[in-house]
């Protein structure tokens, strides 16, 4: 599904020269995985994220998504790929204040040829246990429920994988254990997952786990449940 | 893309922000409205003042205005061109005192021959006109307009009362349909008419009759015929080559000209404002817009994330934008309308409503939008994702 080769990413900063955040790292993902990220604060976490989730490119070596490389398409095809291929899970959660839940999940349908927006918006949000809060605006939302709407959003296209960056970051213990457990839910039922997070509490739920740091990728002890 | 989704959204964000929605509107609504009005009583007005023109003129009619010219100048001219179906002399007396029983006014007095309510387009609405014995006797026989007959009268008939003209006592034989305020914005209305031949020897002693009406069978030659007048004239009062006119000759066309360059200036003008006015809009749309987009950075980072193309993030900027001018175009016109008909009302002039001066200000509604739309939409789609989704 994933598979980075090679991969280096660094940022040139004014005064304080080069900053190589990812240094030829190598990263396969196959389907159905659930992989956690862990890594020190500034350690490339959401750099490595945002060139997974091809919002960023990267300097040098190769990115395969869906068995393409992606470095010859065109901000349009990526733009595609992002609409059908990817679900995105941010720390804050970014849904559009002033719409409704149902509205919100509907809006990645808006960029595809999707037909009955609204019922599949729907049945996202029930998956994610949101059948009460339909037509609720995300300020009438508790922070839980809000990245749940968010999940369903990144679910209603029924997207390759799911790439969460730091998902419960925003989260207090409770609702974070929540969302963690619609991940697992939804992992067993075949969805790719990558998440960011700090806690290890968390990334031990996963079924794999990669630690940066200092610009490598290292696979942490395999863990998990059963 | 689903454009059904696109379109409804488009239009939820502009209800859903409602005050940044108002003030994107004013200026379209103001401009159209301003468009739409300014058109409707242009237009409107201008006919009225052809109306006026033509019920003053005439379709194929000839003016002379001559302090030189006399009754055998117009048996001449109507001897010598068979086109000439009908001629009237008019001759002006100019203000005079006009009273009946005590009440005074003043009115203007005209001498006018016995054809002038078919040559004058003045008939009478009560009573008779003049006829070839009131002329030939220099009678003292008068016709009032209905304001003046309102004002001496109030409501009682005027017909066979004796009235005052200066010192000289007239019995009134008719009175004058109604006509209205003439170009100049005079009431004729106000006016006394008295047999020509009266008006001059009893009157004010004149040889003279100043002014005359032709009336010609073909009113498309009625500039040719006038040119022939003019030589006629210019040969019986001896006028050499190279001499300037004693005399001055309006046609209908000519006036009809005048009064179509009025509504072209009225036109213009209206124009002109409603471009200024919707200039303006489009100024305050494109940096409402901005600020928009600056407020909304977030918003179209995740856009973009989940998949919208710079073309879509445009299109939808530019769909806020021509839905707001679009829908203020429309309230426009129904506002425009509504000042016109008030107005209309008020000052007693039509209104035109013509289909293209609507379809014009919807037009100038959304490209309003579209073009305001322009940068707002362009720097919304050049964001970045990873810029602005931290
Ligand atoms: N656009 C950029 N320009 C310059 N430097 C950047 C840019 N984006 C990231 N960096 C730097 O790259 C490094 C890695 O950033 P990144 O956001 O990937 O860290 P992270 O692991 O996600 O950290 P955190 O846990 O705090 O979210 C940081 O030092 C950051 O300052
Ligand atoms: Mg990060």
């Amino acid at each position: 599904m994933i598979q980075l080769h090679n991969v280096s990413k660094s940022f040139v900063r004014p005064n304080e020269g080069r900053l190589e955040v990812l240094k030829a790292v190598d990263l396969t993902v196959d389907n159905g995985e659930f992989v956690a990220i862990t890594g020190p604060s500034g350690s490339g976490k959401s750099t490595l994220m945002n060139i997974l989730g091809l919002l960023d490119r990267a300097d040098s070596g190769e990115y395969k998504l869906l068995g393409r490389p992606v470095s010859k398409l065109s901000a349009t095809e990526l733009a595609k790929t992002r609409n059908r291929t990817i679900g995105f899970v941010f720390q804050q959660f970014h849904l559009l204040p002033r719409v409704t839940a149902t509205e919100n999940v509907e809006l990645p349908l808006l960029y595809s040829n999707s037909r009955n927006t609204t019922k599949k918006a729907i049945d996202a949000l029930c998956r994610v246990g949101l059948e009460e809060r339909l037509n609720h605006y995300p300020n009438e939302l508790s922070g839980g429920q809000q990245q749940r709407v968010a999940i369903a959003r990144a679910l209603v296209n029924s997207p390759d994988v799911i790439l969460a960056d730091e998902p419960t970051g925003n989260l207090d213990q409770e609702s974070g254990r929540q969302v963690m457990e619609l991940f697992s839910e939804l992992n067993r039922a075949g969805s790719t997952i990558l998440f960011i997070t700090h806690d290890q509490q968390l990334a031990r739920q996963a079924t794999r786990w990669i630690q940066i740091d200092a610009g490598l990728l290292h696979t942490h002890a395999p863990a998990g449940r059963n | 893309m689903n454009w059904k989704l696109m379109l409804t959204s488009s239009v939820r964000m502009m209800l859903r922000y409602k005050l940044r929605t108002l003030f994107m509107s004013i200026g379209v609504c103001l401009g159209v409205a301003t468009l739409i009005a300014g058109q409707a009583l242009g237009t409107g007005s201008q006919q009225q003042l052809a109306q006026r023109v033509d019920q003053m003129f005439g379709p194929g009619t000839i003016l002379i205005f001559s302090s030189t010219l006399n009754a055998a100048d117009l048996e001449e001219i109507s001897s010598q061109l068979d086109q000439v179906i009908a001629w009237a002399p008019r001759f002006t007396a100019g203000m005079s005192d006009v009273s009946y029983q005590g009440v005074d006014t003043r009115a203007t007095v005209f001498g006018h021959a016995q054809q002038a309510d078919f040559v004058w387009n003045r008939g009478v609405m009560a009573g008779r006109f003049f006829n070839s014995d009131d002329i030939s006797q220099a009678a003292r026989v008068a016709l009032i307009g209905t304001r003046l007959a309102e004002k001496l009268f109030t409501g009682a008939s005027a017909l066979d009362q004796q009235i005052l003209i200066g010192s000289i006592p007239f019995r009134i034989v008719g009175v004058l349909e109604p006509v209205g305020i003439d170009p100049h914005g005079e009431d004729r209305d106000e006016d006394v008419f008295v047999p020509i031949t009266t008006a001059m020897r009893r009157i004010s002693n004149s040889q003279y009759i100043g002014s005359a009406k032709l009336v010609v069978s073909n009113h498309e030659l009625v500039d040719q015929d006038a040119d022939q007048v003019a030589g006629i004239l210019r040969q019986r009062h001896r006028i050499a080559a190279g001499e300037r006119d004693d005399f001055a000759i309006y046609t209908s066309k000519f006036a009809g000209q005048a009064a179509v360059s009025a509504k072209q200036v009225v036109n213009t003008y209206v124009f002109a404002a409603s471009i200024v006015v919707l200039l303006v809009a489009a100024a305050v749309i494109s940096s409402i817009m901005l600020v928009v987009v600056r407020e909304r950075v977030s918003e179209i980072g995740l856009r973009k994330a989940i998949g919208a193309t710079k073309q879509q993030i445009s299109l939808q900027f530019l769909l806020e934008t021509a839905a707001v001018t679009l829908i203020s175009g429309l309230i426009g016109v129904g506002l425009g309308l509504l000042v016109a008909s008030v107005v209309s009302d008020y000052l007693a002039v039509p209104m035109v409503v013509g289909l293209p001066s609507i379809m014009l200000g919807l037009i100038a509604a959304l490209t309003v939008g579209v073009v305001s739309g322009l940068l707002p939409a362009k720097r919304a789609a050049g964001l970045e994702p990873i810029e602005v989704l931290r």
